[in-house]
């Protein structure tokens, strides 16, 4: 039967797809976040440095990074399987693009309650944990949800490297019953879902941080 | 009496900007002094400097006797000591109003939570912030509780000496007296301050000795209304200016006053 095919593949490539956004997402928020504030709060070389790299890794498309990881990397001795390989890719790029929203967030919001906590000699770590993470985990949040969702939709490049994703299933069901329109309203519902799911998990994740963060 | 805090000859350049050039103050214990000067004259760097917010190019700092530009010294210790209050009160939004007090005492000098709520208590009873807004957040607040909140913020660390930055300057009339009111008192309980600020009214209600600050230092001090002919004597005409307007404006407000008690409007 043509529809438990399709649903069997479609399940493989669904648990693709959450494995590749549940690897990547923490690590590429957790990155982004120390990225974006160390660069909004600090001068010197080391920010230079971390600018450079951050404007590379936005200044290279997310499928070349992909290609590098994954065919490049062998090459150089490091033999990486595509799944590895995307989420590293995909980990790296999201980081760079959350860094910006994050750098942006703490110097628009935070820049006078930074001062005034620096001027009641607050340490830095406690100026990030008391007053820029709270703000961040408020006027951040919305563009940190929209990275997340675009992460999980940029798995889909990953089907180009090997990863066997949900459209990569779609496609498989595709060429073999010559059928394009039931595996993509498969897929319109699926991501549309996986996309609210993502950001609520995020929003989710938000709020949960900011009870955690209070002044106890 | 024991000199708190006492700066001599600080330098300080931005670029090719010469901001501070050789500015010097000195402040007694449980003394009150006003800073005022032209806009750019250098008055809000002097204030970082003394924090430590901002590290002097040259020339020195001494708080209580101990030069804490010295290299070594933690300038986050000397910060704690010699708090700065800001023209915007910039409270922590997400802390309440007693949140916001507590902080310094219990998250940056780590006392017990006993012990800072005390200081926290005294603090804000000390601004005379009702008990009702203790609980809300910034937002909630006028323009003047959230500057005497931030007063409170500042008083909690129990400092050596305040330094207020234009502390009136944003708020509406209402909120300045409020404002002003908060730190005559303080003032009289033998809070160790430095005031900059324009605000006539503030000026008048603390009537102390003035600092006229111009082109990045202090060129005279004294009574406000001897300033213009000292800073004329001192070949500077344009800060001579300045404090001849100040002084002026300051005329008027001791007039109206006078007025006011005669017709006892």
């Amino acid at each position: 039967m043509p529809v438990d095919e399709l649903l069997s593949l479609l399940a493989e490539g669904f648990l693709n797809t959450l494995a590749l956004t549940a690897i990547s997402l923490p690590p590429a928020a957790a990155l982004g976040l120390l990225l974006g504030i160390y660069r909004a709060c600090s001068s010197g070389w080391a920010r230079a440095v971390l600018d450079a790299i951050t404007d590379a890794l936005r200044g290279i498309p997310l499928l070349a990074l992909l290609y590098a990881f994954t065919y490049g990397l062998p090459e150089l001795g490091l033999p990486l399987q595509p799944q590895a390989a995307s989420a590293i890719a995909l980990t790296l790029c999201s980081s760079a693009y959350l860094s910006e929203y994050v750098r942006a967030g703490v110097l628009s919001s935070a820049e006078g309650e930074i001062l005034a906590a620096q001027s009641l000699g607050a340490s830095r770590l406690q100026v990030v944990r008391y007053v820029v993470m709270p703000h961040l985990l408020r006027t951040a949040l919305p563009a940190i949800a929209n990275e997340a969702v675009y992460l999980l939709q940029a798995t889909t490049l990953a089907g180009l490297v090997g990863v066997y994703e949900l459209l990569s299933a779609a496609r498989t069901y595709n060429s073999k019953y010559f059928d394009f329109w039931t595996p993509a309203a498969a897929l319109v519902a699926i991501y549309a879902a996986l996309s609210v799911a993502v950001e609520k998990a995020v929003s989710a994740s938000g709020s949960l941080g900011r009870r955690w963060l209070k002044l106890r | 009496m024991e000199v708190v805090l006492e700066a001599a000859d600080l330098v300080k350049e931005f670029g090719s900007l010469k901001v501070l050039d050789g500015a010097s103050i000195s402040l007694r214990k449980g003394e009150v002094k006003m800073l005022v000067g032209p806009n750019g004259s250098g008055k809000t760097t002097l204030l970082k400097c003394l924090n430590l917010l901002l590290r002097p190019d040259s020339g020195s700092i001494y708080l209580e006797g101990v030069e804490v530009t010295a290299p070594g010294v933690d300038a986050k210790l000397v910060r704690q000591r010699v708090a700065l209050v800001f023209q915007e009160s910039y409270l922590f939004s997400h802390m309440t109003a007693f949140e916001n007090v507590l902080f310094g005492p219990y998250k940056v000098k780590k006392l017990a939570r006993s012990e800072a709520e005390k200081l926290a208590v005294n603090a804000l009873e000390e601004v005379g912030l009702d008990r009702g807004s203790w609980t809300l957040y910034p937002a909630q607040l006028s323009g003047g509780q959230r500057q005497r909140v931030a007063i409170a913020r500042a008083l909690a660390m129990e400092p050596s000496v305040i330094l207020y930055d234009e502390p009136t300057s944003s708020l509406d009339p209402v909120g300045a007296e409020e404002v002003v009111a908060t730190i005559v008192e303080l003032a009289r309980n033998g809070v160790t301050s430095l005031v900059v600020t324009h605000d006539v009214g503030l000026l008048a209600a603390l009537d102390a000795e003035v600092y006229l600050m111009s082109k990045g230092r202090v060129v005279v001090r004294g009574r406000l209304e001897e300033l213009p002919a000292l800073a004329e004597k001192a070949g500077d005409p344009e800060a001579a200016r300045f404090a001849r307007a100040l002084s002026l404006r300051l005329e008027k407000v001791r007039k109206a006053v006078v007025a006011c008690r005669w017709t006892s409007c």
